[in-house]
C-alpha cells in the first residue's frame, strides 16, 4: 500500500489534469467562432497503477494528448467541390457582366438598334426621295454602328481588365503554396517531436481551402503529416519547398473568325507550361481564352455580315444627287470595332461627304421614287442566308437577327447554368461543412457543460488534498 | 449529429439569405412589371421575346406603310375624280359649241384654256412632297407644258410605287400619269377599199404602237366587206405574238354610194391594247385607243387591191384639250371625233381612279390583318414578359410570412445557451 504522500501525488495529478482540461475548454471557447477552428479534446489517461502489497493501486490520472477533432474525408471532398464552386461562381460573374453589357432585352440594346436601323429602311421605302426619311436613317445608322463599337469595347476592355484579376490570383496562388509549404516544415517538426500540432493543421488546412478555390489542385499526405499539393499534376507546394507561377503570354488563336492574343501560366523558373483548368483562375482563363473572344467574334461576324449584306444592295442603288450616282457604299469597315457610315461620294465636292443624298434608294438614276434598293435593305435584317460579295454564305446560314439572338441567348444561357452550378455546390458545401462541423465545431453548451465538470472535478481533488492534509495534522498530533 | 453555435448561425444566415434572394426577384418583378430582367432569367423565353420584338418592330413599319400608302391613294383618286369632273365639263362645253359666231367660240376656246390649266396642275400635284403621277419619277413635275405650238410632254415613267405591307407582300400605291392621262390616242386609217370587192372580201395592215413602257406592239387590223359601201374593221394580235392581248376596236365604215366618201364610222368600244407583263417593266398600263378613218375612201384602187394603212398617235388629255382650244379660237367647230374622244379619256380616267379605289382597299385589307396580327403577337408578348400581379402578389405575401417565421423562430433560439442557467 503507497503512503500518505502518495495520495497527495494522486490529488496533485487530478488538479493538473482537470486544471488542463479547462485550459482546453478555454481554448475552444476562445475559438468558438475562428475560421477553420477544429474543436481540441483533452484525452485522460489513469496512469499506471502501483504496486501494492493488496494488489495493483491507482494512481491517478493524466492528459495523455490533445486530440484534434476533424474528418479528413470530409476536408478532401469540400476542396473538390471548392474547385467547382470557385469555378462556377467565376464564371457566373464574368458572364453576368457580359451579359449586362448586351443589356437585353432593353430599349437601349443592340436588338433595338438592329429593329430601329431597319426599320428607318422601310420608312425610306415609302419616302425614298425625301430628306426626311434619309436624316432618319443616317442617325439610327450612326447610333447602330456606335452601338456595336459600345458593345465591342466594353467587352473588350472587360477581357482585358481580367488579365490584371488573374495575375493578383495566381500571386496569391504563390503566396498560399508558399506557407504551406513553410506549414508542412513546422508540422513535420512537431509530429517528429511526438506532439499534436493542432493549431498548425487548422492553419494548413485553411491555406488548402482557399488554394481549392482558386485553382484546380489535388493534396496527398506526406510523411509525419506533410501535405502535398500538386496544381494540374504539377507540385506547387512541398515540405518547405514550393513553386512560383508566373502568366505568360499564350499563342495567338482564331476564335470564330477572330485572333486573339491568350494567356497561359508557367513555372517561374523553366517555363513549364501548368494545366490549369478549375477553380476561379481557371474559369478566368477559360474566359479570356474562349469564351469572351467567342463573343467578341460573333459581334465582328455580325457586323461584318450588316456591312457586307448592306453594302452589296446599296452599292447597286442611285442615291438623291444630281446627277444620280451608284457604286456607292453605305458602310465601311470590316468588324464590331471599324463598322461606320461610309455614304463617300467621290464626285461630290469636297467637304461634302458623307451625305444624305448618296444614300440609295432607287435602283434607277431616273426614279427617284423608286424603293427597290430600301425595300431590299430593310429585308437584310431576316434574309437567309445571307452570301458575302465572294459568294460565302455568312452568319452560319442565319439570319442577322437570328444569329444575333443566338447569341446573347447563349450568354444567358451560360449565366444561367453557371447560377445552377453556384446554386447546387453552395448547398453541397453547406452540408459538407454541417458534417465537418458537427465532428470539429465548438459548442458552447457543450464546452460549458464539460468546464463544470472540470471544475467539480478539481473542487474534488482539492477537497482530497484537504483531507490528506488533515490526515497530516492527524498524525502528527498523534507523535 | 452535434449542432453546434455555428452550424445554427451558418443555417439560419444561409436560408435568411435564399429568402431575401426569393423576396428581391419577386419586388423587382413587381416594380418592372416584367417577369424577364436579364436573358439569363429565363434563356429560351428572352430569344422568343427577341423573335417577337423583331416581328413587331416589322409589323410596326408595315402598318405605317399602308397608312401612307391609303392617303397617297386617296389623294390620287380625288385627284383623278376632279379631272374626270374636268372632262365631263369639257364634254357639256362641247355639246354647246353649236354656234359657229367665232366670238362664242373665243369665249368656249378660254373656258377651255382653264380646264387644260386645272387639269395640268392636277396633274402635277403634289403630295407629301411628291409628285404623285410621276410613275417613280416624284422629284418632277410630270407632265411639262412647252414650245409654240404647245404640247404637254410626260417626263415620268409608267413604273409601279410598291411598299411592302406584309412579309414577301407589297402593294401597289400609286397610278401613273403615264396610265391614267397619256394612255390614250387613236388609229388613223387611210387607204382606197376597192369598191368593186365581192363581199367578204379583206384587206388588212399592221399598226405599230409603243406602249408607256416603251416596248413596241404590233396590231394587225382587218377591214372585212360586209355590204355594198360597208365595211367591218377588227383588231386581232398578229399570229403568234404574245406581247399583248386586244379587246374592243370594231367599227362599222360606210361610204358614200355615190362620191365613195367616208359616210359614217360606227365605233364599238374603243381599242385596249394590254401589254403582257415581262420581267423589266413593272406595270402595264392598257392603251386606250379610238378609231378613225379621216383619209378612207372608197373606189377603185389603181392596182386593183385595196389599200389600208393606219397610224397610231399617243395623244394625252393635255394635248388633247390643246388641240380642242385652239380648233375653237381658230373659229372652227370641234368635230363629233374630238368629242368621242374626249369620252374615251374620261372612260380612261375614271378606270385608273376605280384602280386607286380598289388599291386602297386592298391596303385596307391588309391593314385589317396587320393590326390582327400585331395584337396577337402583342398579346403574346405580354403573356411571355408580363407579370400576374395576383400570382406575384400572393408568392410575395407567402415569402413575407416565411421570412417572418424564420425570422422570430431565430430570435428565439440563437440567444439559447446554458450559460443563461447557470448561477
Amino acid at each position: 500500500m503507497g503512503g500518505i504522500s502518495q495520495l497527495l501525488e494522486t490529488a496533485r495529478r487530478a488538479l493538473l489534469a482537470q486544471q488542463y482540461g479547462i485550459s482546453v475548454t478555454g481554448h475552444n471557447i476562445a475559438n468558438a467562432s475562428t475560421p477553420g477552428y477544429s474543436r481540441q479534446r483533452a484525452d485522460f489517461t489513469a496512469t499506471p497503477p502501483a504496486q501494492s502489497n493488496l494488489g495493483l493501486l491507482g494512481t491517478g490520472v493524466t492528459v495523455d494528448s490533445v486530440s484534434r477533432l476533424r474528418n479528413r474525408f470530409i476536408d478532401q471532398q469540400i476542396r473538390s467541390s471548392n474547385d467547382s464552386l470557385g469555378s462556377a461562381t467565376s464564371d457566373n460573374q464574368i458572364l453576368s457582366q457580359i451579359e449586362a453589357t448586351f443589356n437585353e432585352p432593353s430599349d437601349s440594346s443592340l436588338s433595338a438598334g438592329l429593329n430601329a436601323f431597319f426599320a428607318s429602311w422601310q420608312s425610306l421605302s415609302t419616302h425614298p426621295e425625301d430628306a426626311v426619311s434619309r436624316n432618319a436613317l443616317m442617325l439610327q445608322g450612326t447610333q447602330l454602328t456606335d452601338t456595336f463599337h459600345r458593345l465591342y469595347s466594353q467587352v473588350d476592355t472587360f477581357r482585358n481588365s481580367l488579365s490584371d484579376e488573374f495575375t493578383a490570383k495566381v500571386d496569391r496562388i504563390n503566396v498560399l503554396s508558399k506557407e504551406i509549404s513553410d506549414l508542412n516544415v513546422d508540422i513535420t517538426a512537431t509530429t517528429t517531436g511526438g506532439l499534436n500540432p493542432s493549431d498548425m493543421l487548422d492553419l494548413r488546412d485553411t491555406k488548402i481551402t482557399e488554394l481549392s478555390n482558386l485553382a484546380n489542385i489535388t493534396v496527398s499526405e506526406g510523411s509525419h503529416g506533410a501535405a502535398l499539393v500538386f496544381l494540374g499534376g504539377t507540385s506547387i507546394a512541398g515540405n518547405g519547398t514550393s513553386l512560383a507561377l508566373r502568366v505568360d503570354a499564350g499563342v495567338p488563336v482564331s476564335v470564330s473568325g477572330t485572333t486573339v492574343q491568350q494567356m497561359r501560366v508557367v513555372t517561374e523558373l523553366g517555363g513549364t507550361p501548368v494545366n490549369l483548368t478549375g477553380g476561379e483562375t481557371g474559369s478566368i482563363l477559360k474566359s479570356f481564352n474562349t469564351t469572351i473572344p467567342d463573343t467578341l467574334g460573333r459581334l465582328n461576324q455580325l457586323a461584318s455580315a450588316i456591312i457586307s449584306g448592306v453594302n452589296q444592295e446599296h452599292s447597286a442603288g442611285f442615291g438623291r444627287q444630281q446627277p444620280p450616282r451608284t457604286g456607292i457604299n453605305f458602310f465601311t469597315g470590316t468588324d464590331a470595332a471599324s463598322i461606320a457610315i461610309d455614304l463617300t461620294d467621290p464626285a461630290a465636292a469636297p467637304g461634302s461627304n458623307p451625305s444624305i443624298d448618296n444614300i440609295a434608294a432607287s435602283s434607277s438614276a431616273t426614279a427617284a421614287g423608286d424603293n427597290s434598293i430600301a425595300l431590299a435593305i430593310s429585308g437584310i435584317l431576316d434574309k437567309r442566308p445571307l452570301v458575302s460579295a465572294g459568294g460565302a454564305t455568312l452568319l452560319d446560314g442565319l439570319s442577322v437577327s437570328e444569329y444575333y439572338n443566338r447569341t446573347v441567348t447563349n450568354i444567358g444561357s451560360a449565366v444561367n447554368r453557371a447560377d445552377t452550378i453556384v446554386t447546387s455546390q453552395e448547398l453541397v458545401i453547406s452540408q459538407l461543412t454541417q458534417q465537418q462541423d458537427a465532428v470539429s465545431g465548438v459548442s458552447l453548451d457543450e464546452e460549458m457543460t464539460n468546464m463544470i465538470k472540470f471544475q467539480r472535478a478539481f473542487d474534488a481533488a482539492a477537497r482530497v488534498v484537504n483531507t490528506v492534509s488533515q490526515m497530516y495534522d492527524t498524525l502528527i498530533q498523534m507523535v | 449529429m452535434r449542432i453546434t453555435d455555428n452550424a445554427i448561425v451558418a443555417d439560419f444566415l444561409t436560408n435568411l439569405t435564399r429568402s431575401r434572394e426569393r423576396i428581391n426577384r419577386l419586388n423587382v418583378q413587381l416594380s418592372t412589371q416584367k417577369k424577364l430582367q436579364k436573358v439569363s432569367d429565363d434563356p429560351i423565353m428572352a430569344n422568343t421575346l427577341l423573335r417577337l420584338n423583331v416581328d413587331l418592330s416589322r409589323l410596326d413599319s408595315y402598318k405605317t406603310n399602308v397608312v401612307d400608302g391609303k392617303s397617297t391613294l386617296k389623294m390620287t383618286a380625288d385627284s383623278l375624280g376632279k379631272v374626270s369632273d374636268i372632262l365631263q365639263n369639257v364634254k357639256g362645253l362641247l355639246s354647246g359649241s353649236t354656234s359657229a359666231d367665232p366670238s362664242f367660240l373665243a369665249k368656249l376656246s378660254d373656258q377651255m384654256d382653264q380646264y387644260l390649266n386645272m387639269s395640268m396642275d392636277i396633274a402635277n400635284t403634289q403630295f407629301d412632297r411628291k409628285y404623285i403621277f410621276g410613275g417613280t419619277g416624284t422629284m418632277a413635275p410630270p407632265f411639262v407644258s412647252s414650245g409654240a405650238p404647245q404640247t404637254v410632254t410626260y417626263q415620268g415613267n409608267a413604273d409601279a410605287i410598291k411598299f411592302q405591307v406584309g412579309d414577301g407582300i407589297s402593294s401597289v400605291v400609286n397610278v401613273s400619269g403615264a396610265a391614267a392621262f397619256a394612255s390614250t390616242g387613236e388609229i388613223n386609217f387611210t387607204g382606197l377599199l376597192d369598191r368593186a370587192a365581192p363581199v367578204n372580201s379583206i384587206v388588212t395592215t399592221t399598226v405599230g404602237m409603243t406602249d408607256g413602257n416603251g416596248v413596241a406592239h404590233s396590231v394587225l387590223m382587218t377591214m372585212q366587206k360586209t355590204g355594198a359601201n360597208s365595211w367591218a374593221l377588227s383588231p386581232a394580235m398578229p399570229p403568234g405574238a404574245t406581247d399583248a392581248t386586244v379587246s374592243g376596236g370594231t367599227a362599222t365604215v360606210t361610204f358614200d354610194p355615190a362620191t365613195g366618201a367616208l359616210a359614217s364610222i360606227v365605233r364599238g368600244a374603243p381599242l385596249i391594247v394590254t401589254p403582257a407583263a415581262t420581267p423589266t417593266a413593272q406595270a402595264t398600263s392598257p392603251m386606250t385607243i379610238m378609231i378613225r378613218g379621216t383619209g378612207l375612201s372608197e373606189g377603185t384602187p389603181a392596182g386593183g387591191a385595196s389599200t389600208l394603212t393606219g397610224t397610231h398617235t399617243n395623244i394625252s388629255v393635255f394635248n388633247q384639250l390643246i388641240a380642242l382650244r385652239d380648233t375653237l379660237r381658230s373659229g372652227a367647230q370641234p368635230s363629233a371625233d374630238d368629242v368621242a374622244m374626249i369620252s374615251v379619256m374620261q372612260d380612261v380616267v375614271m378606270r385608273e381612279q376605280a384602280r386607286a379605289g380598289t388599291l386602297s382597299t386592298n391596303l385596307t385589307t391588309s391593314d385589317e390583318y396587320l393590326t390582327a396580327q400585331r395584337e396577337h403577337l402583342l398579346d403574346l408578348r405580354s403573356a411571355k414578359q408580363d407579370v400576374d400581379l395576383t400570382e406575384i402578389g400572393m408568392k410575395l405575401k407567402q415569402e413575407e410570412v416565411m421570412l417572418d417565421a424564420a425570422l422570430s423562430a431565430a430570435a428565439k433560439i440563437i440567444p439559447k445557451s446554458l450559460l443563461d442557467f447557470l448561477t
